[in-house]
């Protein structure tokens, strides 16, 4: 019925995937104005394309695949310097992928992964890994699907997957460390006043 | 303990681990090291919180798709809200009001579009109140136009009244999402650009309703 241009097909359409599409542009930006925009140019584009659906992939592989292409995008365009999908698909090379530091403390029994924590260390994940943590781990999609939206392997999905979870722990870590070193900060200029 | 390097080489057993598929060497290999117990540990915590974050109920606003329909509309990939405008009898449309109705959703429009050209080219923050302003006038202008073309119109057929209605009161909450995401977000140049649009939505939408009583007679 969409295909036909039925303005209720739209929206219906629209009901159903406007939380997903959102949650994942507002996560992707960090920013509700342009996750909204983002949005908006998401469903625009499938709207647009929506006669040229074949049903080769499942809708919502396929609507996810243009609002992560339309986030991308966008992400690519800022002067922001964050590392590209490209950047952050390529295999791991000595000294360019996230460093395996699997020593420091437990993250779990100090607390420091919690909602706020994970967002902002997510934030700072590039965009590549950002985006199939998200799709993953946040959203639930299993790797193939992951695949076929980021257009790669499914090997490549799960490999990009573990880098990106190593490098939430590496960051989760930094952040633990910055506010040991607050307090301490904190508790010495308490002891000296 | 074993060392990174060879850690490494279970990155893939260790994935396979998280989603359950749990091979004997990696079993082995995490009764001897303690870094990867601790990463598992600390994984699956970080895969636990993201699943619950997955879950908050984030909402985008209505207005969404209200410009979302506005635009789908206006490119004609949505068929138009079904006015039977043949209907509109030319006897209800008087001639004069009608003119002044028209003239002025054209002139507010047109004001509109220009503005917007402006605001793009110099986007200047310290432009705030006067941008402020701009959109109380406009609003301002819009209402009374608003008001002038009401008085003129005069629908006999209710189905058709009523869907004008709708659409002038999803342009009013539009505008009025808008102008309050304005007030949150007064640096906003995105949220500034969704005003504008909203305005000049509703300047179209009463010039069209105008211009097609014009036509009609």
């Amino acid at each position: 019925m969409a295909q036909q241009g039925d303005p209720a097909a739209f929206e219906r359409i629209y009901e159903l995937h406007r939380r997903r599409v959102y949650s994942l542009c507002l996560r992707m930006v960090g920013n509700t104005t342009e996750a909204e925009d983002l949005t908006q140019e998401a469903f625009l584009q499938l709207f647009r394309k929506i006669g040229t659906f074949r049903g080769e992939s499942a809708f919502s592989t396929w609507l996810h695949r243009l609002a992560v292409n339309v986030v991308l995008m966008r992400l690519r365009k800022k002067t922001i310097p964050v590392s590209s999908l490209d950047e952050a698909t390529e295999p791991d090379d000595e000294g360019n992928g996230p460093r395996r530091d699997f020593g420091g403390p437990d993250l779990r029994l100090s607390g420091s992964i919690d909602r706020m924590n994970l967002q902002r260390a997510m934030e700072q994940l590039p965009q590549g890994y950002r985006a199939i943590f998200i799709l993953h781990d946040v959203q639930g999609y299993e790797h193939n699907e992951i695949a076929d939206i980021m257009g790669c392997s499914i090997g490549n999905s799960k490999s990009q997957l573990h880098k990106a979870r190593m490098r939430l722990r590496e960051l989760l870590h930094e952040a633990e460390r910055d506010q040991a070193r607050e307090k301490r900060r904190a508790a010495d200029d308490a002891l000296q006043n | 303990m074993i060392s990174g390097t060879e850690c490494a080489c279970f990155a893939g057993d260790f994935e396979n681990w998280m989603d359950g598929r749990r091979s004997a060497a990696f079993a082995e290999h995490l009764a001897g090291c303690e870094a990867c117990r601790v990463a598992l540990t600390e994984t699956e915590a970080i895969c636990a919180e993201a699943t619950k974050l997955g879950n908050e109920p984030w909402e985008p606003s209505p207005r969404i798709w209200l410009s979302l329909k506005a635009q789908l509309a206006a490119e004609g990939i949505i068929r138009a809200p079904r006015w039977n405008w043949r209907a509109i009898s030319a006897r209800s449309l008087p001639r004069p009001a009608l003119a002044f109705a028209y003239a002025a959703v054209l002139l507010v429009a047109g004001v509109l579009v220009i503005s917007k050209a402006n605001q793009t080219e110099h986007a200047a923050w310290d432009k705030e109140p006067e941008v402020a302003s701009s959109a109380a006038v406009y609003n301002t202008q819009l209402t009374s136009t608003e008001d002038q073309t009401m008085l003129a119109w005069s629908e006999p057929d209710p189905e058709i009244a009523a869907a004008i209605k709708t659409d002038l009161s999803l342009a009013d909450e539009h505008i009025s999402l808008c102008q309050q995401t304005v007030r949150e977000q007064p640096q906003s140049e995105l949220a500034r650009d969704y005003l504008n649009d909203a305005y000049q939505q509703k300047a179209e939408l009463l010039a069209t309703m105008v211009e097609r009583g014009v036509n009609l007679q």
